[in-house]
């Protein structure tokens, strides 16, 4: 758990859009609203959602358990249901062969065949345990910026996802080049660097 | 013959996709720097910034399936392979860095495609406490740190941004550069 304790790997955010007049209540209603709940009985294969950093079993958030000083520290969590592929591979076959026997075809449609696989995924999802993941979020409000403890693509469009269906807030990846942010005068030069190819 | 429109010029108008090249340059000048005057890269308005780069470093020319890449590691490798690297155009696309602000040292994996920080090794004195509200204080302290880290690297950059595009880029900095490279 890098942010408080041990080594911390992480990449920042700037985050862009007007905090509400009422930041303090809309920020307490929303991290609620989208805290995690757990993933419902059935074929559904994820779930996600906050929960407290320091106890990421909490998701009450009581006492504004998300405020530390002027930094805003909670999780993402992610539940994910994790299918091995060999096992719905020969979960597959088994299904197409019965079928085969039961109907006395020769051969099954491609259609068929993806039916059946689906069909399998959807029965062993409603079975399989799901695996719950944890990212930590620390977020200066009023600063606009934001740390998000992962390096994963998948996992990172998955919290700026959520980050803007909670808070309404874009985030946008800290890249100190990027045009953005810059001078106009600056980018000018910058392209024109990389139009020559590097100088270096 | 296509001629572009003054919008289609518009610096608004550059993905920073296009500018991305900057992260790989600025890693491999910071290598240089940290050479340089033993580590030691000043910082306009602040002290001095110690960095020194550790056990490993990745190089690489391309990008995707493009792409050649070379690893420097070992607890007592000098990285004169990755100076061979260099020679044949390849830039730092990630490494083990050292850094020293006042009495503070922290040591963090550097990437610079996305200025991703990975296994960031706090200060001595961030470690966990018992009591609840010297604990809070210590979360704030660590925090804090790490967007000092960021934000030192942040002007690094901007640093190198401001010279990369003068005059005493080619006719001071680059000399010096493949002086150092050919050592």
């Amino acid at each position: 758990m890098g942010f408080l304790q041990g080594t911390a790997t992480f990449r920042r955010y700037r985050v862009v859009g007007e905090l509400p007049s009422d930041f303090s209540t809309f920020l307490d209603r929303q991290i609620k609203l989208h805290a995690f709940r757990g993933l419902p009985a059935g074929p559904e294969d994820k779930s996600l959602g906050w929960t407290r950093i320091d106890n990421v079993l909490d998701t009450d958030f009581e006492y504004a358990g998300y405020l530390y000083g002027e930094y805003i520290l909670f999780s993402l969590r992610i539940d994910r249901k994790i299918l091995p592929p060999s096992l719905v591979r020969v979960k597959t076959m088994e299904a197409e062969q019965h079928c085969l026997r039961e109907k006395g075809l020769k051969r099954l449609f491609r259609e068929q065949r993806l039916e059946i696989k689906e069909t399998i995924r959807g029965n062993l999802l409603q079975t399989a345990q799901p695996v719950p993941s944890f990212y930590e979020v620390c977020w200066n409000a009023y600063g606009g910026w934001l740390l998000f403890g992962s390096l994963s693509e998948k996992v990172a469009e998955e919290f700026e996802d959520l980050f803007k269906r909670t808070f309404s807030l874009k985030l946008l990846p800290f890249l100190p080049w990027d045009p953005v942010f810059l001078d106009d005068a600056v980018v000018r030069s910058l392209a024109a660097l990389r139009q020559e190819g590097g100088r270096a | 013959m296509i001629s572009s429109t003054p919008e289609e010029n518009s610096p608004r108008n550059t993905d920073h996709r296009d500018l991305a090249f900057l992260g790989r340059e600025f890693l491999t000048w910071l290598w240089f720097k940290s050479e340089e005057r033993n580590g030691a890269i000043a910082l306009p308005n602040s002290g001095d910034v110690h960095i020194l780069f550790l056990r490993r470093i990745v190089l690489e020319s391309g990008r995707g399936e493009y792409s050649e890449t070379v690893v420097c590691s070992g607890l007592h490798a000098d990285l004169s392979e990755g100076r061979e690297a260099l020679r044949t155009g390849k830039k730092v696309k990630e490494a083990r860095i050292r850094m020293g602000i006042g009495n503070d040292e922290w040591e963090f994996t550097f990437k610079a495609d996305g200025f991703h920080f990975q296994s960031m090794k706090m200060p001595s004195g961030f470690e966990s406490v018992d009591d609840e509200v010297e604990q809070e204080s210590n979360i704030l302290d660590r925090v804090g740190s790490m967007d000092l880290v960021v934000t030192t690297m942040e002007r690094l950059f901007l640093s190198f941004v401001e010279l990369r595009r003068s005059d005493a880029w080619l006719s001071l900095e680059v000399p010096r550069i493949k002086k150092w490279i050919a050592r």
